[in-house]
């Protein structure tokens, strides 16, 4: 019997473990989101205001956000700065590839962010403010959308997790 | 052998920035280009879907993707669209946005002194260049000083302990702007029997300093200030009231605004050294600018260029009401 509640208690917190962890790719997609807006917007600065070289503002910003869009922006701009001539579009749409799963992103964000990388440092002053203003807009679009979702799924899964676990461990009793 | 090392390092010490500065195919093609013809560079030519052509020893060569060279077409890199794409990114570190003004006016500076003019599709705002687009010619231009390229001329531009208000005129790529940078370095370091005094650079192409983010990367003197990228008229005015100059130097002059800026520094009791386009001496009498300057006899000293023994062969120099030719035969 002292087995049985065992093995159900397992099965709960697992069931419930899991939940979660579903749960936690909305939260850290919104949270993404919401960083890589404010990124883009020191970067929006940067260019504007300080005509800094791209890679040594990447660095710069990346290292002073942290977390996932920290990781992009850094790598993007390291790889920039070892000289190893890819173009800027190369080398961020790879950095994407390789951080696609840190950062929770969904196809769309993806997509949004490889198109302003083919744009990123290839133009002018003005060009360039405008692209990212028009990035900054779709992103926080997919923000609003992020958030509903969340909103949605998060509740959802924490309790499909806790409520499946218990189902179950009955049914398994 | 030995021996030589060092040297070989030396004359082709130019290569690192440009190199750093082209794709991986054509950086591999021109490092692989023959000593010789290396150590005497001149010009990379980029054009897209053309051949990749260099300028050295006076001509033009083709050049293959293993770095030789030749004058037939067909065996030459074609250059691709993604090579000039990459070129203008690496030129401008990723950055084109910070070149805003550079690219309006068709050229940068790389480290190293080194230009690298490009050509593509202006476009206009109001008749002015807002920026370039299509990006597909670009011509890097090695620059190399030429220590004691002054030396000829330097016993005629003094009376005694003063420095005589001179013009240089020569046809293009005749060495007129390494001339001046020698003589820059010469009046500001000083030699045997002069003590050298402050110098005042307005690079307004930014070839005499071939300065990089304000550094000089020539040796334009340890007493010389550099005001770079800056219209030589405006230039002239901000160097007398800032930095207290005995001597300005500039290069190719030829506005009408130019002319007041000159007066204005001789007024200050300032030296002037400067160059202009002109073949001869009659050449920049037929020309309305140059000819109101000379007559106006401020310059003490006319020097002309020219090639009869080589690049940088100091032809004549005149006196400032130029029939008096001080020179009984051309020097190099």
């Amino acid at each position: 019997m002292i087995i049985k509640i065992i093995n159900s208690c397992v099965i709960i917190l697992f069931s419930t473990l899991i939940g979660l962890e579903l749960a936690k790719k909305y939260i850290v997609r919104t949270r993404e989101l919401s960083a890589i807006q404010g990124a883009l917007s020191r970067l929006e600065t940067e260019i504007l205001h300080y005509a800094s070289s791209l890679p040594e503002a990447l660095v710069r910003i990346g290292k002073s956000v942290g977390g996932g869009t920290g990781k992009l922006f850094c790598l993007t701009g390291q790889t920039l700065l070892d000289k190893k001539k890819y173009t800027v579009a190369e080398t961020w749409s790879s950095s994407l590839e390789q951080l696609k799963t840190t950062l929770c992103l969904e196809q769309e964000d993806i997509d949004i962010l490889k198109r302003f990388g083919d744009q990123l440092g290839s133009s002018d002053k003005e060009g360039q403010v405008r692209f990212i203003r028009l990035t900054l807009l779709q992103l926080h679009e997919e923000e609003k959308k992020a958030r509903a979702i969340r909103e949605k799924y998060n509740k959802m899964y924490q309790s499909l997790g806790l409520l499946g676990g218990i189902a179950l461990a009955i049914l398994l009793l | 052998m030995l021996d030589s090392l060092p040297k070989k390092e030396s004359a082709l010490h130019w290569q690192q920035p440009i190199l750093n500065a082209l794709p991986n195919t054509i950086q591999e093609a021109i490092r692989k280009l023959p000593f010789t013809i290396a150590r005497d560079l001149e010009e990379i030519r980029i054009r897209e879907n053309r051949p990749l052509m260099i300028h050295s020893h006076g001509r033009d060569y083709f050049v293959t993707k293993d770095g030789n060279i030749g004058s037939c077409a067909e065996a030459a890199y074609y250059i691709s669209a993604d090579d000039t794409n990459q070129i203008l990114q690496l030129v401008s570190n990723y950055s084109i946005y910070a070149f805003d003004e550079e690219i309006r006016n068709g050229y940068l500076t790389l480290r190293g002194g080194h230009r690298v003019g490009m050509a593509g599709k202006t476009v206009l705002e109001n008749g002015q260049i807002r920026t370039m687009k299509y990006i597909k010619s670009f011509n890097f231009r090695i620059s190399r000083e030429v220590i004691g390229a002054a030396d000829k001329i330097m016993p005629y531009l003094f009376s005694g302990q003063n420095i005589l208000h001179t013009l240089i005129l020569s046809p293009p790529q005749m060495g007129k702007t390494t001339l001046l940078r020698d003589i820059s370095r010469k009046v500001s370091d000083g030699f045997t029997g002069f003590q050298g005094v402050k110098v005042g650079i307005v690079d307004e192409r930014s070839e005499i300093a071939g300065c990089w983010q304000g550094l000089p990367q020539k040796s334009v003197g340890m007493k010389t200030d550099v005001l770079d990228g800056c219209p030589k008229a405006t230039g002239i005015m901000m160097m007398i009231r800032s930095m207290s100059p005995r001597v300005i130097i500039t290069d190719e002059i030829g506005r009408t605004e130019d002319a007041a800026a000159i007066q204005e520094a001789l007024n200050a009791g300032i030296c002037i050294i400067a160059s202009a386009h002109a073949s001869d001496i009659q050449d920049a009498l037929a020309r309305p600018f140059l000819s109101r300057l000379l007559e106006s006899r401020i310059f003490e000293r006319i020097a002309v260029l020219g090639n009869s023994l080589g690049v940088g062969t100091l032809e004549k120099i005149y006196t400032s009401d130029f029939s008096t030719q001080l020179l009984s035969k051309p020097v190099r």
